[in-house]
């Protein structure tokens, strides 16, 4: 690691897309309007909210002793052409670990369009390249999506969920860590392609929590309940709020894409469809419900084609299953209609759930075994998909 | 279904096999077991296996019981203690199911040795874990093993094609099923 002593200020750095320089005076209006935003107080533990000017004031006067004293480096990031703010950053030198920590918070206004990811990759290469830091952090709040994309976006690695690793805004938050080493490939390192699939009529895309309500709508239903796993009857708004919290975490993670299907014109959700993937042997298991008022008009057929392309063409699945119980006769055709073949009857392949009789034999077994479910195994090959 | 975290890894024997956790000692044994081309043929191990690869494998298997809920066993011959195979169960919580893989040092197999330990842990997972189904796969060339599987009641279930990647290369997998109140010869 360089000898800190010989950097007096954190220098501006610049891509030509963002430009990073110290905090002004001039910048209070914007910076106090940033700080007052929802996601801000939701996510950026350490800033102040409400904000108000004189929090602006104190960091300000506090600002130039933040390198000095603290090894704490700040930008303000700005539009090189306009200096507009757009966000703000900091870099954490952690001497003893030769390490850094990252930390930022984009304005409101400015997100979506790669600001937030452009500056973390300034600071990235001047902590390895002129410090010579070993490792560089960044946490960021189990539900902040947008975050984890900047992070991955940077090249970070994920390396887990620490949970319960602090208390902040009066509730104790799950964090995810994500790190980058000095010899990482400097690369993104998104682990899904952002999944916005369209044929015209529909739209897939992740869920989002302005779903909610309809989810609960959709779900509340005793044919859904009836054959999908781990749905339960009556359905609550909390497990609704659930079910998209944890399909965005999962998608954020990597290892599953359950996507809410929408009418393209109006925007109504029609349904759900899933694929979990199986990394480890480039497969991935096809899962979906969808809405009473959508049924028998195609629509899983539909959501199927894009995620059955999307699956093979974007995220480098070799095969793909269906597995569904023998007596959904409705699942049983689309995976056929999709071309997807039979390979099998896996007997009693699923643990029976209190209170759904699918198959008709969840009566105790002989001797008093619990009850379980058989499961048709359907699988489609990428080399076998007619595109 | 029993709490897995209560449960110790066990010993278990049937007078001439004894199925036992892995020691430290086991390293050297493990790697000349795996560093065997018949064996590399069907089982995603590394190849050459080496010492270092051996001892990785006894080492990690505690933390794998503990965390993954992947079983994992040393095969010894009672009269002489040495070591003729490795087998274990991989448990799908949720489902409380699990899925039993093995493999015989090159010199012990046609004794009946996948036989007798696919018996222990079958009767493991039954009577001890209440497991509801076991299940296991093998690839459709491998006839030895799948006349073990199928003498120990397992019944074939499908054809899984293009199912696993092992060291890069896909591969078909029959997949066979045992249910606790399937019968099962000669127990």
């Amino acid at each position: 690691m360089k000898d800190l002593g010989d950097i007096a200020h954190p220098p501006v750095l610049t891509d030509g897309v963002v430009r990073l320089r110290e905090l002004r005076a001039a910048d209070k209006a914007a910076v106090v309007k940033a700080c007052n935003d929802g996601l801000l107080e939701r996510f950026c533990y350490r800033v102040p909210y409400p904000y108000h000017e004189n929090d602006f004031v104190e960091f300000l006067a506090y600002n130039e002793h933040f390198w000095a004293t603290d090894l704490m480096a700040n930008w303000t990031v700005v539009d090189p052409q306009s200096d507009e703010l757009l966000a703000m950053i900091s870099l954490e030198v952690l001497p003893l670990r030769q390490a850094g920590e990252i930390g930022y918070w984009c304005a409101p206004w400015a997100r979506g369009r790669g600001v937030m990811s452009a500056a973390v990759r300034l600071v990235r290469d001047w902590a390895f390249d002129e410090l010579e830091l070993e490792r560089l952090e960044l946490t960021t709040d189990v539900d902040n999506i947008g975050s984890q994309r900047v992070a991955q976006a940077a090249g970070f690695r994920r390396e887990g969920v620490m949970r319960g690793y602090l208390t902040a805004r009066d509730r104790r938050a799950d964090d995810v860590l994500f790190a980058m080493s000095l010899g990482d490939l400097r690369e993104p390192l998104v682990p899904l392609p952002d999944p916005w699939l369209e044929d015209g009529r529909l739209v897939v895309r992740p869920f989002e929590p302005d779903d909610i309500p309809a989810v609960r709508h959709a779900c509340d239903d005793p044919d859904v309940a009836h054959w999908i796993h781990l749905v339960p009857h009556p359905y609550s708004l909390a497990d609704a709020e659930q079910f998209v919290v944890e399909s965005r975490r999962r998608l954020a993670a990597g290892d599953r894409a359950r996507l809410a299907v929408a009418d393209a014109q109006t925007g109504e959700l029609l349904g759900s469809i899933s694929l979990d993937l199986f990394a480890d042997r480039q497969a991935a298991e096809i899962g979906y419900w969808v809405t009473r008022q959508a049924r028998r008009r195609g629509v899983a057929l539909a959501a199927a084609r894009l995620l059955v392309r999307w699956a093979f063409e974007e995220v480098a699945v070799e095969r793909l299953e269906i597995l569904t119980y023998p007596g959904n006769a409705a699942s049983q055709a689309l995976a056929e209609k999709l071309g997807f073949r039979r390979e099998g009857l896996l007997r009693g392949f699923l643990a029976v759930e209190p209170g759904k009789d699918r198959s008709g034999r969840a009566e105790p077994r002989a001797g008093g075994l619990p009850p379980r479910d058989d499961q048709v195994q359907f699988a489609l090959l990428k080399g076998d998909w007619k595109g | 279904m029993k709490d897995l975290s209560e449960i110790e890894l066990p010993s278990l024997s049937d007078g001439s096999l004894d199925l036992r956790p892995w020691r430290t000692a086991d390293a050297a044994a493990v790697a000349a077991m795996c560093d065997d081309p018949s064996v590399v043929r069907y089982v995603p191990v590394p190849s050459p296996y080496t010492l270092a690869d051996g001892e990785e494998w006894v080492n990690d298997a505690e933390r794998k019981w503990r965390q993954d809920r992947w079983a994992q066993f040393a095969v010894t011959r009672r009269e002489t203690g040495e070591l003729v195979a490795s087998c274990g169960v991989k448990i799908d919580v949720e489902r409380r199911s699990g899925e039993i893989g093995y493999l015989v040092k090159k010199e012990a197999r046609r004794t009946g040795v996948a036989s007798g330990a696919v018996r222990l842990l079958v009767a493991w997972c039954f009577d001890e874990l209440e497991l509801g189904r076991l299940q296991i796969r093998a690839e459709p060339g491998n006839t030895a093993s799948r006349r073990t599987i199928e003498a120990r009641g397992f019944q074939y279930e499908g054809l899984l094609r293009a199912y696993d990647l092992i060291r890069g290369e896909r591969t078909d997998d029959v997949i066979y099923s045992l249910l606790p109140d399937d019968p099962q010869p000669g127990r």
